[in-house]
Parts: structure tokens; sequence; C-alpha cells
């Protein structure tokens, strides 16, 4: 799982470690490890994408570093997407995902990033009211089902959907922000690779 | 596809749960591969994705759910806001007659801390040589105290008093309002005492002022009261 043998001293640029890109995609690592069950897996997918990025920018087709975390991420969420995309044509019920996804945490030891979004989603949940908006940000972001779904069954206008999905996905950010996570992700993500 | 399209239309969210279009997908990676920044914006979503998923995996989802929707709203707000500004009037206004403790229920005489009740007026009396007038003891219209301040004839530093309140009919029978004892002096050589307004009606009173403790029959400060 090591990232050697890429000849960085050779590169143009400085010297970029696979941490750095990583740091700031912490979330789509933990939904990978989440989506395929595996955290060798999703290690070996995100070290796959980290490679070939840096070979792409010793080649010179990256010319910059956002456009290196940019690439790092595409091709990880691609993977994501692919992964998703599989698990959910092998699943006929709803609650499914839900029970699979609990087998799967059930495996993996929660990592101080999770804590620490678990605390901001909590947080967020007991600001929300009525009741009814915090199952629709869960049934929308975690659940998954679609806008058009949840307004059927909420007998919602389109704009009370978009108000609170706007407003949770505002006030989350400002959260996650204001408890200044982003220094802290290198632990979770140092965590995710270190932990056999 | 434009910024302003992926957020009014949760875009990210829905590509995340493989709900767009063809088209709409393709549009968004293309806006994607153009605008690395919106990775943030991705990365944010699959953060609270993530988080809300470790909350079902500790089995806390189903509580915070169906947790309370107490939440102070704006008219709440606004009638807190009232009540407290109509607190402060009320104090304002009372702020003028100090509240004096007065120990509610009891019939009349009362001289303890104990309860409050604003302080109508107040009357110090003082016995001097020759013949004594009634003091006049105006009632308040609303339930209220009368301070009255007594200067004892003799002082005890250490000992007590017993306040003595009789009602005085017209043929000249006196009946025990109350009494109370222990009363001290304070630091400026009164004894004082409060009578419940709602405990007399108009007409003649005596109050006198003794010593508690005392074996002698000294002679009490007394003095005529009239109530109108």
């Amino acid at each position: 799982m090591q990232l050697t043998g890429l000849g960085m001293q050779e590169a143009p640029h400085r010297e970029v470690l696979p941490q750095e890109i990583l740091r700031d995609m912490a979330g789509l690592q933990l939904q990978l490890v989440r989506v395929t069950r595996d955290r060798d897996l999703a290690a070996d997918i995100l070290q796959d994408a980290v490679v070939t990025a840096l070979q792409k920018l010793r080649a010179g087709e990256i010319s910059d570093r956002a456009q290196l975390d940019g690439y790092v991420y595409r091709v990880a969420l691609n993977h994501f997407r692919n992964h998703q995309r599989k698990d959910k044509s092998h699943v006929s019920d709803r609650d499914a995902p839900a029970a699979l996804a609990d087998t799967a945490a059930r495996e993996l030891p929660e990592s101080l990033g999770q804590a620490q979004w678990a605390r901001v989603a909590k947080q967020l949940l007991n600001e929300i009211t009525p009741a009814r908006d915090r199952e629709l940000l869960v049934r929308f972001y975690l659940n998954e089902e679609s806008k058009e779904q949840l307004c059927e069954s909420f007998g919602l206008s389109d704009l009370h959907f978009n108000r609170v999905i706007f407003r949770a996905r505002s006030r989350f950010k400002e959260l996650l922000k204001r408890r200044g996570l982003g220094r802290s992700d290198f632990w979770s993500i140092a965590f995710i690779l270190l932990v056999p | 596809m434009d910024r302003l399209q992926i957020d009014a239309e949760h875009v990210i969210a829905r590509y995340l749960a493989g709900q767009l279009s063809s088209t709409e997908e393709n549009g968004f990676e293309d806006y994607v591969a153009s605008h690395p920044e919106i990775f943030r914006e991705i990365e944010s979503t699959l953060r609270m994705k993530e988080g809300l998923a470790v909350l079902r995996d500790r089995g806390e989802l189903q509580a915070l759910l169906r947790g309370r929707d107490w939440r102070p709203s704006f008219a709440a707000a606004a009638a807190a806001v009232l009540v407290v500004l109509a607190l402060g009037v009320w104090s304002w206004r009372h702020a003028a007659a100090p509240m004096a403790p007065v120990l509610a229920g009891l019939p009349g005489f009362v001289g303890r801390d104990s309860g409050s009740l604003p302080v109508f007026a107040s009357y110090t009396l003082i016995r001097s040589r020759g013949e004594s007038a009634d003091v006049e003891i105006r009632l308040p219209a609303q339930h209220a105290a009368i301070q009255i301040k007594i200067l004892p004839s003799v002082l005890v530093t250490e000992g007590r008093y017993r306040a003595t309140l009789q009602r005085i009919e017209a043929d000249g029978e006196k009946s025990v309002v109350r009494d109370i004892d222990g009363l001290q002096a304070g630091g400026d050589r009164f004894v004082t005492l409060y009578l419940d307004s709602a405990q007399l009606t108009p007409g003649s009173y005596q109050i006198s002022l003794e010593q508690a403790d005392s074996s002698a029959a000294s002679e009490a400060d007394r003095f005529s009261l009239h109530a109108k």
C-alpha cells in the first residue's frame, strides 16, 4: 500500500505527498469504503488514482496542484459511482442498502473524521424543525430517495423542498467550517491508511 | 450547466445518488472538469452523507428524527421580550415605593421579612411631651404595605421589643388586631414594622411598643392612629 517508485525527485514541481492529495477527500474516501464494503479495495482505488495523477504531473499532462487534486478526485469519484451502481443493481428493496451499510459499518472502526462529521450532522438535525424536515433531509441524502418521491410522499412543493435542502446544506458547511474540521482530516486519512 | 443550476437543483447530491439523466450527468462532468473547485462542494456533501451514515450505524438516527420540535420562534421571542418589558415597567413604577417585606396572610400587623408588597406610605412615630394627636393613616386603594417606624423611648440594643396593634371601637372598646414579639431596633435606633393594608379598615387604632423581656412594668410607647 506504499506509494513508492514514482521517481518524484525528477518531477519539475516540488514533491507532492499522497497524504496531501488525499487530505481534502476524506469524505469521498470513507464513502468509498462504505460503498465497496472493503477498506483495502477503497485504498487501492485511491492509490491507483493518486499514482496515475502523479504520473500525469510528471509527464506534464497536469500543470498545477488544483488540476492534480481535481484529477484524483474525479477518478475516485467515478470509481465510487461505479461501485454504487453495482451495489444498487444487486438490491431490490429499499431497506437493503441500510442493512448492507450497517454490516459494513460494524466491520470498520469509526475514524476521527467520521466522529466529527457525525457530531456536526447531529447538531444539524437538532437544529432542524419540524421533524418532517429532518426526515426529508435524511431520506434525500442518506437513503438517496429522489426529490419527486419525497415531495409526493410529504406533500411538499418544489419550493419547500429546495428551501429545506438548501438551508441544511449551507448550515452543514457553516458548522464544518466553524469546527475547523479540515485541520484534522489528515488524521482521519492517516487512520484509514494505517489501520490494517 | 452552471453553478447556479448545480446549487438550485441539488445536482451534486443527485449526481452522487445516480439520479441525474445522462444529459445532466454529462453537463455536470463537463463542469467538474473545468471547475475543480466544485470538489469542495462534493466533498462537503459526502461528509454530510457520511456523518448521517455514522449516526445511523450507531443507532442514534431514529431518536434524532423523532426529537423534540420545540424551538424559540420569533413569536415566542417577541412575547418573552414583552413580558420582560412589562416586568421592567412594573418594577420601575414601583421603584419609588420600595418593596416592603410583609408576612403574607398575617392579619394586619407584621414585622418580619417574608413575602413582599409595595410600600404605600411610611410613618415615623416619636413620643413627645404633652398631648399627642392621632396620626392619620391613609389607606391605599390597592393592596399595599404601610411602613411604621417607631423610635422607642428606651433603646435596648441587645433585647427585643413587642408591638401590639389594637383597634378601638366607637364605644372605646379595644380589640387586639395583632401583636408580635422579637422586634429589634435598627442601626437608626428605630423599630420598623409594616401594616398590611388588606387587614385595616377605616377607624381608630392604637399601636404600642414595649420591651418584650422586661420583667419590670416599663411604660410602653403608645400612639393613636386614625385610618381613613
